[in-house]
Parts: structure tokens; sequence; C-alpha cells
């Protein structure tokens, strides 16, 4: 079907149309034929049944008069019988004029009238020639033998009319039957023409919207199940109506969707991994934190136990102190006793628990100052003093022992290397550091101190060397020999003793005289430890050298070899924050 | 003979102070506490005191400060021992009216130098 639903339904409504055209067309036209055949009836059949009843009274009238004629003898009725008779005579001829005139009769009919026509004609004829003159005169009352003789003429007559009559009826019948039949055919036809109408009317519109209801359906149910989500739906209608076009548009409008829901799926795994990945991102940016977050407490614990350990350290190296001087005290008392009474043969013995009990001392000072660094609790004190003379006492102090590993001892120091500004203390207590490590891991060697002074526009610096001749150090050992506890010589520390601290704190302590340490090596060849300090530092250039001194809050004790040379406050110069 | 004045909390510090300035000739009476020390003085009237300035009951600086207040004891110099040199502490030692400090450990020599050194510069006990 390649046409419109408009185009159908005007159709439909022309085919409607045209059944109804032709159905009243046809009752018009059953109508007519029905209307002629009763004008027919009324104008013809009952006009001529009227004049043929009329003839026959006319021609009764007749015979009657003809009887009177007969009958009555005076003159004068004769007479106005032949006038009666005359006038009947003119009735007819009216009579015959008028059927002529306005009746058509079929050719039997005609036929039998034109026979009446004759048969009256020559009745008429024979009445004038023969019975009236035969019975003008007569009297008598008989009948004459003339009128019998127009009898067969009379009898022919009445015949003949009679079958007029009776064709007229059986016209008249006809045309009745004819309307009768004309009416029910139309009846028929009209009943039928209607009922087809109706049965075409509604298959067409049962056919027509019944298809379009469907077709209506079929898309209904298609955008349902696309309104579900359900995007592979396709409308297959056949035909070109708009129901048709609705369901290709629809059919394009569903490809389209898919193709955005593809689009829009597309989009939506890209945003998803878009989101995903910088979930990742957030995820690595949170794991970053909190990895940052766990390394800043890590470090802060780090810092506690640090400073735990340095407050640790402080309190049992004071706790051991304590003990330790009540032994020395007690072994000076008892050196002075021996010397007073005379006990000279304990004296040597005396010598060595003091000997042993101050380096027991000096490693728990060095851990003590040590931690003191670590809290930033150490101060420093400045005073002028000669750098020969402090690398003289140093020496002084390191003999004996370089002398019990059978090393040579030598300290080169130019005469001009002068003043210094410092903490002669700190310095004393690095040199002694370093010099006794030379001693300790050198064994029949030398070991060389050598102090310079670099003379600068801003400052001098002096330079202390200590170079030996010993084991050395692994260049891999190099990173952690300035780190506290750790002991380069592991299993031989045992046979060097100390506390692995020496070096730690010689750093710590050059820096915050404001000048550094550094180490070269080889070994088996030995090492050199070189230390520069400022020749001058004041209190401002200490709380400089504090600034890079991340737990230094405070500065300086001063240690046992101070105190033995600076015996006064008041010419103690101290720094605290 | 002079008079010593040992304070200090710990035993074995006061009997070793005593006995070695037993030992050089001095007289000597020792105190465990700052209130110990305050009555030690007043009965002995010494020459000269040793105060350690951690002590428990009365401690070093607060017992100074109440021998500096007595008309009685003013004069006689006090000489700090301590442990624990630190400006901080040694400057409370002054402001207490502590003539000068020894740290622990003690330097014999140094000590017995500074006693002596006191005691020669009379009741005034200034050191330059």
């Amino acid at each position: 079907m390649k046409l419109s639903i408009r185009t159908k339904l005007l159709a439909a409504l022309g085919v409607d149309l045209l059944l109804m055209l032709v159905l009243g067309s046809f009752a018009l036209h059953q109508m007519s034929t029905m209307n002629q055949k009763a004008d027919f009836v009324v104008n013809q059949t009952i006009l001529s049944i009227d004049l043929v009843n009329a003839m026959n009274d006319i021609i009764l009238n007749y015979r009657t008069r003809q009887m009177e004629y007969i009958l009555n003898a005076a003159p004068a009725d004769k007479q106005r019988i032949e006038k009666e008779l005359l006038d009947l005579e003119q009735r007819m001829d009216d009579m015959f004029w008028r059927y002529n005139a306005s009746y058509q009769p079929d050719q039997t009919e005609r036929t039998v009238f034109e026979q009446v026509q004759k048969d009256w004609e020559r009745y008429v004829h024979l009445t004038h020639t023969q019975f009236i003159p035969a019975n003008r005169n007569s009297n008598t009352g008989n009948v004459h033998p003339s009128f019998g003789r127009l009898s067969p003429l009379y009898g022919s007559l009445q015949t003949n009319i009679q079958k007029v009559r009776e064709q007229s009826q059986a016209r008249a019948e006809a045309a009745r039957v004819s309307v009768e039949t004309a009416y029910a055919t139309s009846r028929f036809v009209i009943v039928s023409e209607t009922f087809l109408t109706l049965v075409v009317s509604a298959v067409i519109g049962l056919t027509l919207s019944g298809n379009i209801a469907r077709r209506i359906r079929t898309l209904r149910d298609a955008t349902v199940a696309v309104a579900q989500g359900d995007l592979d739906q396709r409308v297959a209608l056949r035909g070109s109506d708009e129901l048709v076009l609705l369901a290709n548009n629809f059919n394009l409008m569903v490809a389209s969707l898919r193709q955005q829901r593809v689009l829009l799926e597309e989009r939506n795994a890209e945003l998803s991994a878009s989101l995903e990945a910088q979930r990742k991102l957030m995820d690595d940016l949170v794991q970053r934190k909190q990895a940052e977050e766990a390394a800043h407490r890590a470090q802060a614990a780090a810092e506690a136990a640090s400073h735990a350990k340095s407050m640790f350290l402080a309190t049992m190296s004071h706790e051991l102190r304590t003990p330790l001087n009540a032994i020395l005290g007690y072994v000076q008392l008892l050196h002075l006793e021996a010397h007073m009474r005379g006990r000279s043969e304990m004296l040597p013995d005396l010598e060595r628990i003091r000997s042993a009990g101050k380096h027991l001392l000096t490693i728990i000072s060095n851990i003590l100052d040590f931690s003191k660094i670590e809290q930033g609790k150490m101060n420093v004190e400045i005073n002028p003093f000669s750098v020969d003379t402090v690398a003289r006492e140093v020496i002084g102090i390191i003999e004996p022992l370089a002398r019990n590993r059978k090393n040579t001892l030598n300290l080169v120091c130019p005469p001009d290397a002068g003043m210094m500004q410092s903490d002669a203390g700190k310095v004393r207590q690095i040199l002694f550091n370093l010099l006794s490590n030379a001693v300790k891991f050198t064994e029949e060697g030398t070991v060389t101190l050598t102090v310079e002074r670099e003379r600068h526009p801003d400052g001098d610096w002096v330079q202390f060397s200590v170079a030996d001749t010993g084991i050395g150090i692994a260049p891999e050992q190099m990173a952690h020999l300035f780190q506290p506890f750790y002991q380069v010589h592991q299993n031989r520390s045992r046979n060097y003793g100390g506390t692995g601290l020496g070096l730690a704190l010689s750093r710590q302590l050059c820096r915050l005289l404001g000048g550094d340490i550094r180490v070269t090596s080889e070994v088996g060849r030995g090492s050199v430890f070189t230390v520069r300090l400022p020749a001058c530092i004041d209190a401002a250039h200490t709380a400089d050298v504090r600034l890079d001194f991340a737990h230094s809050a405070h500065y300086g004790i001063p240690d046992e070899h101070r105190i033995t040379t600076t015996s006064s406050l008041h010419t103690t110069t101290s720094i605290s924050a | 003979m002079a008079t010593v004045l040992v304070a200090d909390d710990f035993l074995e510090n006061r009997d070793i102070l005593c006995r070695m300035l037993q030992l050089i000739g001095y007289r000597t009476v020792s105190a465990a506490n700052g209130e110990e020390a305050i009555q030690m003085a007043l009965a002995h009237r010494p020459d000269i005191i040793l105060m350690d300035l951690s002590m428990p009951v009365m401690d070093g600086w607060e017992a100074t400060s109440r021998i500096k207040a007595l008309d009685e004891l003013r004069h006689v110099p006090v000489l700090a021992v301590t442990g624990h040199v630190t400006p901080h502490e040694i400057q409370r030692a002054i402001d207490a009216g502590c003539v000068d400090y020894v740290a622990k450990p003690i330097d014999f020599e140094m000590l017995v130098g500074k006693v002596t050194a006191l005691l020669q510069n009379g009741r005034d006990g200034q050191v330059s």
C-alpha cells in the first residue's frame, strides 16, 4: 500500500460517497420510474376505463332508446327519442375523440377499439338507414325485424367494449405490478446497497484503522522499549505512509540514540578511566602524604628517641660519675696518705687505679659532652690563648701513650702560629681525641701534629693536621666515620678501646667552633685528619654556627680539662641562649 | 687551726674532703644538707664553708643566702662545690653569695689552693 493515510482515508470516504451516489441515483431512477408508472395509471388507464365505461353506458342508453322508440307510438316521443339518439351519437363521437386524443393504447387494444369504432359507426348507420325508417311510422308496438338485425352488431360492440375495458384494466394491473416490482427492486437494491456500503465502509474502516492501530502499537511498543533503554529496537513497517515515515524517523532516532549511547559509553569509559586515574593520583598523593607524615612521625620519633637517648646518656653519665668521682677521690686520698706516711710501694698501684679511673671519666665525659651537644646544651667559652701552647699541652698529654705504642710523636708548629680567640678547652679536646686515635691505631709508626695559620683579609684560619702511618680507613667506612658510636675497626675495638664517640664529638666540637673536620686515608698507609677553625670567633659568630646546629639551644659546659685551666668565674666568658 | 665546714649530701664526698683537709692540717665539720650546714656553722663558726649546691631538705643556694643573711656568719666565705657546672647554676650561686666554685670531680690541689687563698685574704674573702 503505497498511499498516505490521508489518501487512504479520503479514498475510503470516496468509495463510501460513490456507493451513496450510486445508491442515490438508483433510488432516484426507481422513484421516477414508479412515478411514471403511477402517472400512467392515473392519466391513462383510469381515463381509458372511465371513457370505456362511459361508452358502454352510451351504447346501453342507445339500445334502450331504440327499445323506447319501438315501444312509443306517439310521433312526438318518436321525434324526442330520435333527438336523444342523435345526442348520444354526438356524445359517443366526443368519447371517441377524447379517447384517441388522450390515450395511447397498445396495438391489441387499438385494434379492438378500432373494431368498436367500426361496429359503432355501422350500428349507427344501420339505425338511421333501416331502424328509424322502419319504425317511425309504426305504432304497433311490434318489434321490427330491423331491430333484430342490429342485435349481433350490438353484441359485438358489447364484447369489444368489454375487451377494451379488460385491456385497460390489464394495463392498469400491469402498471401496478410494475410499480410494485419497481418498489420491491428499489427496496432490495437500497437495502442491499446500504448494507454493501456499510460492509465496505466497515471493511475499509476496520482494515485501515486496524492497520494504523497495529502499526501505531508497534511504534508504541518500540518507544516503550526505547524508553526502557533497549536501543536495539528497529521498527519494520511496510509501505510509505506517514507511519512508515514516522517509523523510519524513529529508527533513525534510535540509531542516533544508539550511536550517541555508544559515544556516551565511550565518553563514560574515558571519564571513568580519568576518574580512576585521578583516584589513583589521589591515592598516590594520599599515600605520599601518609608516607610523608609517617616519615615525619618517624623523624619525630627518631628525634624523640635520640633526645631520650641523649637524656639517658647524660643521666647515666652523671650517675656513673658520682661513684667514679668517689673512687677517684679515695684514690687521691690514699695516694696522699701513702705519700705522707712513707708507704711509697703503694704509689704505682694507686697511680694505675687513678689513671684507669681518669680514662673512664674521660669516656664518660665524652658521652656526656656528646649528649649535651645533641641536646644543644653545650656552651662555648671564648678566651684568647696561644695556639702553640695548646698544641704543646696536648702533645704532652699524648706523649706517654705514644711511647707505649712505640710511636714517634712530632709537632710541627710555625713561630707565627699566634693566638686564637676561641674555646681553648674544646680545641684541646678535639686535638686530644684526634691524637689519641692516631696513636691508638698506629704502632711503631709516626704521628705528626702540624699547625698552620692561613691568613685571610676577613679573618685568619688555623689548621691542625694529625697524620699517622697507621692501619688507615677503607673508603666505604669513611662515610660512617663521624657517626656516633661507629667504630671503624669493630673487631679490633677491644684492642683499641674507646667509645666510638671521639670522632663524632670532635666534628661536633669543630662545628661548634665555626670550623669543620675532614679526613683522607689509605688502608695500610695511614690517615690524615684535618681540622680547620677560625682563628677568632665571637658570640655572634658562634650564634651563627648555632643556626647550623639543629639541636643547639644552649652551648657548653666546661669539661674537666678546661676546669684545670679556667679557675675563676670572672675570667670566664660564657654564652648561653 | 682553721675550721672548714663541708656540706655535701654524699657521705663519700664528705668523708674524702674532710679527710683530705684534715691530712693537710685543717679542722673539719660536716653537714648532710643546707639546714644542717647552717646549724653547724652557727655551732662551730667555721672559717670557710664548702657548699654542695644540690642537696636534699635545703639546697646550697638557699643555705648560702640564709648564711649571708645572718650577721654572725655573713663574713664566712662560701665556696660552691658542684657537679652541674652550668652558667645558670654558677650565676645563681654567685647571686646567693658564693665567692667561687669548684667543679666535681674535685681537683684536690686546686681546691687546696683556693681554700688557702680565701683564708689568707682574711675575713673579706674576696678573690680578684
